[in-house]
């Protein structure tokens, strides 16, 4: 007969299987030996769950300490994309300022030089002031492209 | 293999869905075993016995996702506390090797409690006093076995299991399991040779 242990679990093995036989009285001593009493079952489940009960409830502090620690970490790297992605547009509205300064005061300064080498033909003076007015628009007009694209 | 019987089976599906009453259940039907598995691997210190147990039980409740059903639960649990016994005794004897825990140099018949004084067939008496002193010097000569030999003869006579599941349990190939069985049985039968003097 397949002994049947204290959860109703039926054994899967007979007596010669385990290796232990009914006749042998050695083996009929060792497995007549008794065994710890345990007669406190319930208290011991209870301290076992409440064990278990602690251990999720750490393991829930746990998480959301995890989740608050991850919180300023993704905001720290959200920010510091955000000042990435500002210079670079920065740098690039500088580069085109620059250019487009560049360009419309040469073509400025261009334009004025022949009219002040025109003048300058008729009446010198008038050529001599012609060409500085249009060297210092050419100043400004970089100037003011420089700084719209630092700010 | 998944020969789980029904109830265990049951109450393990519901526990391993996060039900935690049948979680406990598990524990109440299986705590007097683990128990006393723990208790004979700790030669009866019963609080290191049970805080190993309770440590058995909380460990089971992590790895229920990991659980298969491919044992029986009992042989799963028993695994289980092994494995957090030979921890502790690790970590309290980091240096001992497991053999050398408790083995004995030399297997030496002692005196039996009163052996001398018990007729007929000495391993088997019929009577509760000769009975009990039986069981004392059995006990006395369990503790006397080396280690993996003791191990092999608890799990096999007194924790009731198979050679299969209690070679799944230490963790060892099933005819090292069978030799360390026979090896400590014989041991057994010289140091009972004064009750085996009575028998024969």
């Amino acid at each position: 007969m397949h002994p049947i242990d204290e959860a109703g679990d039926r054994r899967p093995h007979a007596g010669s299987e385990a290796g232990w036989r009914d006749d042998d009285p050695l083996d009929a001593a060792l497995r007549a030996l008794p065994g710890p009493a345990t007669d406190d079952g319930d208290a011991f489940t209870a301290a076992v769950m409440r064990r278990i009960g602690q251990e999720r409830a750490y393991a829930v502090a746990r998480d959301a300490a995890a989740r608050a620690e991850r919180l300023p970490a993704a905001q720290a790297i959200e920010r510091a994309q955000a000042a990435r992605a500002r210079a670079a547009r920065r740098a690039r509205w500088i580069g085109a300022s620059v250019l487009v300064g560049t360009a419309v005061g040469a073509g400025v300064t261009v334009a004025m030089a022949d009219t002040a080498l025109q003048s300058a033909a008729a009446w010198p003076p008038l050529g001599m002031r012609t060409a500085a007015a249009s060297a210092a628009l050419v100043v400004l007009l970089s100037w003011a492209a420089l700084r719209g694209g630092l700010r | 293999m998944n020969d789980l019987s029904p109830p265990d089976g049951e109450w393990l599906a519901r526990a391993q869905a996060g039900d935690a009453a049948a979680f406990s259940q598990l524990v109440r039907r299986h705590q007097v075993r683990v128990r006393g598995q723990l208790a004979r691997l700790t030669h009866g210190d019963r609080h290191r016995a049970d805080d190993l147990a309770q440590q058995t039980f909380v460990q089971a409740w992590r790895a229920l996702g990991s659980f298969r059903g491919d044992a029986r639960v009992s042989t799963w649990l028993h695994r289980i506390a092994y494995t957090c016994f030979l921890q502790d005794e690790r970590a309290r004897r980091p240096h001992a090797a497991l053999d050398a825990i408790d083995a004995v140099d030399a297997v030496e018949p002692f005196e039996s409690s009163d052996a001398d004084s018990v007729p007929g067939d000495a391993l088997a008496p019929s009577d509760p006093r000769t009975t009990q002193l039986l069981q004392i010097d059995l006990a006395r000569a369990l503790d006397r076995l080396p280690a993996h030999e003791r191990l092999a003869i608890i799990h096999c006579y007194q924790l009731d299991l198979s050679h299969d599941e209690a070679a799944e349990v230490l963790g060892l190939p099933l005819g090292t399991l069978k030799s360390q069985v026979a090896r400590g049985k014989a041991r057994l039968r010289e140091l009972l040779a004064a009750w085996r003097a009575q028998e024969v």
